[in-house]
């Protein structure tokens, strides 16, 4: 039991898990919305930024209620791997800005069967 | 223990032909009709044992996918022995036949003929039913690339209809097979057929259907033939003569061995209407084929029209129909080989395949006349030769299933000989013309072959006993099978 | 375990030798740290174990199938020459990503902890993001790895929202103890595992999660192509295995409908929709959604034999793909129409005549592809079939079996077009190494075709 947390502050414990789980819940919808309906590249990429943060808060939530601090280290996973991932996907957009000089996606549309 | 050796001599000559031959089209033949000969001593050898008593030649069981119950059992009754040897028989002639035309690229049509060989043992001795499917398929595959390679445009169309249909059918085999396997959860021929009796109602009647499709398409039965005369007319003699010689016997077999002991009892409930479509195809078949034109479409219709006739031998559930069946399989075999091989060496002489057009030829090609005749005649089920004793016992054994079928079916026989003796008529006698005034004709190994077809054609219609009796024994197996339902 | 450690190791040392004057050594040097892994990677043979604070798991199974995705890639990239022909190409780059990607994918196929899963899971996508794009100033090709970044940064988002309501209902990543339906979390639990499934499917191109997959195939470069259909489908099938036997074992009658709805839906998307492609490429890309479907009926059966099924029937698409996607490559190498590279299926026109070795190579990938008996496509095929009937679905496998023989419609048309008399080819060359790759890949279909107990009985 040596990798147990101390016990929550009771601060936190004021709000149930509930709130904090719905919080999330309509971070994330909010996020999957903006992929769905924005066109702009960047803008989908901070949705989905959107998305993996909602998923961040949700874990670390959980882990505090639980008293067990695997939650908060796959956070600390979930933040390194959405900064690299976030580091290739704006150069892709750099990249296809330099070809078509726009980052709206509905302008590709070369690739069609 | 030759069972192996006989499939893996001609895939060993394949392989050697291939590499051989390469340079050397004429080599890469010899090599070939080597390898189906030496398979064909073997064979002979093994099957002179096991008619001794020596069964245990031709029988093999070794483990092949251990944990899943699957076996590598071979092993062989009367049915399968006389299939064997019609293969072993048929693909030398089938070889020899390839003489004339030089074919590009041959190593690899030799290849691909002993290749369907091995196949074909596979499928008549098999004994697992997944060992069975899979040779069932591997036959089609080299037939079908022959048909592919050596046709022209309009043989790839219709080879890929008949690969497409064929395929088709066995998928919805393979889902039966799956089925039984999973029930039974062993896919051992004989073990699935002592429990199919105990199998419900319902569920027979879906394994049987199944079954048939598969069955009728690679027959082909009516109505499921529409593959098969674009297929037969545009395909290479080589190819036709495999679909038609061989080919289309697996699907015979496969309702001997498959659909009739494994759902008995929708087998017999079906039977009637079974019958009633091979009948409505006999005539259907026979009437098309007299107003043919072409002589290899009117063979080819002559064949779904016989291959008809069979499948109604095979469901008419009695001694004579089931023998007839399996006598008529291999008089067919050796019937539809040597027509398509006297087409495909008129076609040669003269460049035409339209009755119109052709005429006189016994003047200029008395030999290859004569021999026309014998196996026409076989065709046509003349006593005495191997055409009558097949068709003579389907009739008599469908008459006792159900008359009025069975006179129905006796009418073909009319119908046969006339547009045999039309097809003889417009080809052999009347006036030459400018096409076949200066036929050469047939000399050399083309001679041979045709001799050697016309002999089987009248030996086995003067001691068709000698096969019988090999077969007999296993039909009287399957039919006290189905008499316990 | 070791082949990670050597993977990046020797990725790193690829990246350094990119600065070598002598760019010719780049290739050979890869090659040689991929075989090193390989041989690294069976020193843990027989000595099952756990490493990283047991987020690994290592045993016999595991290293199968590292060797399979080590030696996938070293097919694979036997293709590479043609990297030169990207403008600002760094070769080095490319191998030096191939190598992490590597890691990725092997520790999807023995991870023990979900944190482990969303690694490999990240490693082996983010490395397929720039691969995709690689070809820098190919406006198709910067299209597919944007569509690909997208949708596998969405898919990876919903992955770990699922995961993350796993562990709210569970309290744990790891995935070795089953959890059941029952109590007061389990409505986190059908979230978790819904969200998982879904994200995880969309790796391996299921329908109706499958959108990106043509035209990401399409659009990247050929190569990366065969390497995305391989290796990332191989470890994608066997990280969802691993997750459905495991821990979401309990679960079975919640996600067992769910996925027999997704192999229909595969099956029919994807064999419906490659009947009318004109490209080879997007045919592949259909073809390799229906194979999904395939591969995704070996987990509605038995979990005892699923494992082999999708270890076989990967190998088998494994080959055929590389043969089919090798062969694309090489007969496409000279033909630049309209600024890009031509992929129609009429590419193969008279190849046949041109080359028969290429050809055969072509009509045996397909006929492996099509499941073809004679071929180890036919035995993948079987196997599921079976795994699925023991579960008694047997509207699922009949129509598995319709859809089979419409792919076989599909698959014959570069077959049949390869026949064809007519050509509009000029003479091939063809690399020894590539001519090596084919042999071992075409030999291998026709061995499993006819001998399949030599890798089924590895399980």
């Amino acid at each position: 039991m040596e990798n147990q947390l101390p016990a929550m502050p009771d601060v936190i414990a004021q709000v149930p898990l509930n709130n904090y789980v719905l919080l999330a819940s309509i971070l994330f919808i909010i996020g999957i919305a903006g992929v769905l309906i924005r066109r702009n590249a960047i803008i989908m990429l901070m949705s989905i930024e959107l998305m993996l943060n909602a998923v961040n808060l949700l874990l670390v939530a959980f882990s505090s209620y639980r008293s067990d601090p695997n939650g908060q280290i796959f956070v600390f996973f979930i933040m390194a791997v959405a900064a690299a991932e976030v580091a290739v996907g704006l150069a892709i957009i750099v990249m296809i800005y330099r070809n078509i000089r726009s980052i709206d996606i509905s302008l590709l549309d070369k690739l069609r069967g | 223990m030759l069972i192996h050796l006989i499939i893996l001599i001609p895939l060993a000559g394949a392989l050697i032909s291939l590499l051989a031959g390469k340079n050397n089209q004429s080599l890469s033949k010899n090599i070939a009709l080597l390898g189906s000969l030496i398979s064909l001593v073997v064979f002979i050898y093994a099957a002179i044992q096991h008619q001794a008593g020596n069964t245990e030649l031709l029988s093999l069981n070794k483990p092949w996918l251990p944990e899943m119950n699957l076996a590598l059992k071979f092993s062989v009754d009367g049915i399968s022995l006389l299939l064997i040897a019609l293969s072993q028989v048929l693909i030398p002639l089938i070889i020899l036949s390839t003489s004339k035309i030089e074919y590009h690229k041959s190593h690899l049509l030799y290849a691909l003929i002993l290749v369907t060989q091995s196949a074909l043992v596979g499928v008549f001795s098999a004994k697992d039913i997944f060992l069975f499917y899979f040779f069932f398929e591997a036959a089609l595959v080299p037939a079908y690339f022959i048909a592919l390679n050596w046709g022209n445009k309009e043989s790839s169309k219709a080879s890929f209809k008949m690969f497409i249909y064929t395929i088709f059918g066995s998928l919805i085999m393979l889902v039966a097979l799956v089925f039984l396997y999973s029930k039974g959860q062993t896919a051992d021929m004989d073990a699935l057929i002592s429990t199919a009796e105990f199998m419900p109602s319902g569920v027979q009647r879906a394994l049987f259907w199944a079954f048939l499709l598969a069955f009728a398409i690679k027959m082909p039965l009516f109505p499921m033939h529409t593959w098969q005369p674009d297929a037969y007319t545009t395909s290479p003699t080589p190819a036709t003569m495999l679909l038609s010689g061989l080919l289309s016997k697996m699907g015979v077999y496969g309702l001997i061995r498959i659909a009739l002991p494994l759902s008995p009892w929708a087998a017999e409930h079906y039977s009637v209407i079974v019958i009633g479509m091979a009948v409505i195809g006999l005539i259907y078949g026979s009437i098309i084929a007299i107003k043919q034109d072409s002589i290899k479409r009117l063979i080819a219709y002559s064949s779904f029209a016989h291959m008809g006739l069979m499948a109604a031998g095979v469901f008419s559930g009695n001694i004579e129909g089931l023998q007839g069946a399996v006598f008529q399989m291999l008089a067919h075999g050796v019937n539809a080989v040597g027509l398509f091989f006297v087409a495909k060496i008129i076609f040669e002489r003269t460049g035409s395949r339209s009755l119109s057009s052709l005429g006189g030829l016994n003047k200029t090609a008395p030999a290859l006349s004569i021999f026309f005749m014998i196996i026409l005649l076989g065709s046509v089920a003349l006593p005495l030769t191997n055409g009558f004793v097949g068709e003579f016992l389907m009739l008599k054994g469908l008459f006792e299933k159900h008359q009025l079928l069975g006179i129905i079916a006796g009418l073909s026989i009319i119908l046969g000989a006339v547009y045999m003796l039309r097809l003889f008529q417009k080809t052999m006698f009347g006036e030459s013309n400018e096409l076949t005034e200066s036929v050469e004709d047939v000399s050399g190994i083309e001679k041979l072959t045709l001799a050697i077809i016309s002999g089987l054609v009248i030996l086995m219609g003067v001691f068709p006993n000698v096969l019988l009796k090999v077969s007999e024994p296993a039909s009287e197996a399957l039919l006290n099978l189905l008499a316990k339902i | 375990m070791y082949p990670i450690i050597s993977l990046s190791v020797t990725g790193l040392l690829t990246l350094f030798l990119g600065f070598s004057e002598n760019k010719k050594i780049v290739f050979p040097a890869s090659i040689a740290f991929l075989l090193i892994a390989l041989a690294t990677a069976f020193i843990d043979w027989n000595a099952p174990g756990f490493y990283f604070n047991d987020m690994l798991q290592v045993n016999n199974t595991s290293i199968v199938f590292w060797a399979i995705l080590i030696i996938s890639a070293i097919l694979i990239m036997g293709f590479s020459e043609g990297f030169e022909r990207f403008e600002f190409a760094q070769p080095a780059e490319y191998f030096a990503i191939v190598q992490f990607s590597l890691v990725g994918a092997i520790m999807m196929v023995s991870f023990k902890n979900l944190i482990m899963l969303f690694l490999g899971i990240e490693i082996l996508s983010v490395a397929m993001y720039v691969l995709t794009g690689a070809d820098k100033r190919n406006i198709r090709g910067n299209e597919a790895a944007l569509k690909y970044f997208l949708m596998g940064a969405f898919a990876t988002g919903i992955l770990l929202f699922g995961m993350a309501m796993f562990y709210g209902a569970t309290g744990t990543f790891n995935i070795g103890s089953g959890v059941f339906i029952g109590g007061d979390n389990s409505f986190f639990l059908w979230i978790g595992c819904t969200f998982m499934l879904i994200g995880m499917l969309f790796k391996v191109a299921a329908a109706p999660f499958h959108l990106w997959t043509p035209d990401v195939y399409e659009g990247a470069p050929t190569i990366f192509t065969a390497y995305m259909s391989t290796i990332v489908k191989t470890a994608g099938f066997v990280a969802l295995f691993k997750v459905l036997s495991t821990t979401f074992s309990g679960l079975q009658d919640f996600w067992w409908i769910m996925i027999a709805v997704l192999v229909t839906l595969s099956l029919m998307i994807g064999n419906i929709g490659a009947v009318s492609q004109n490209s080879f490429k997007r045919l592949m890309a259909y073809s390799s959604i229906s194979h999904a479907g395939f591969m995704l009926l070996a987990l509605l059966g038995d979990h005892e034999n699923a494992l082999g099924s999708i270890m076989f029937y990967s190998v088998v698409y494994t080959l055929a793909t590389i043969s089919a996607f090798g062969v694309l490559m090489v007969v496409s190498k000279e033909r630049i129409e309209k600024g890009r590279v031509y992929e129609q299926n009429d590419l193969f026109k008279g190849l046949a005549q041109n080359n028969g070795f290429l050809a055969t190579v072509l009509i045996i990938a397909m006929l492996s592809l099509a499941g073809i008996p004679l071929t180890g496509g036919f035995w993948g095929k079987f196997f599921v079939f079976r795994d699925a009937a023991s579960s008694g679905l047997f509207w699922v496998i009949i129509m598995a079996v319709l859809m089979s023989a419409i792919a076989i419609y599909y698959y014959f048309k570069p077959v049949l077009l390869s026949m064809s008399k007519k050509t509009s080819l000029e003479s091939i060359t063809i690399n020894p190494l590539a001519k090596f790759i084919f042999a071992i890949t075409t030999f291998g279909t026709i061995v499993l075709g006819i001998f399949p107990w030599i890798l089924r009985s590895l399980f």
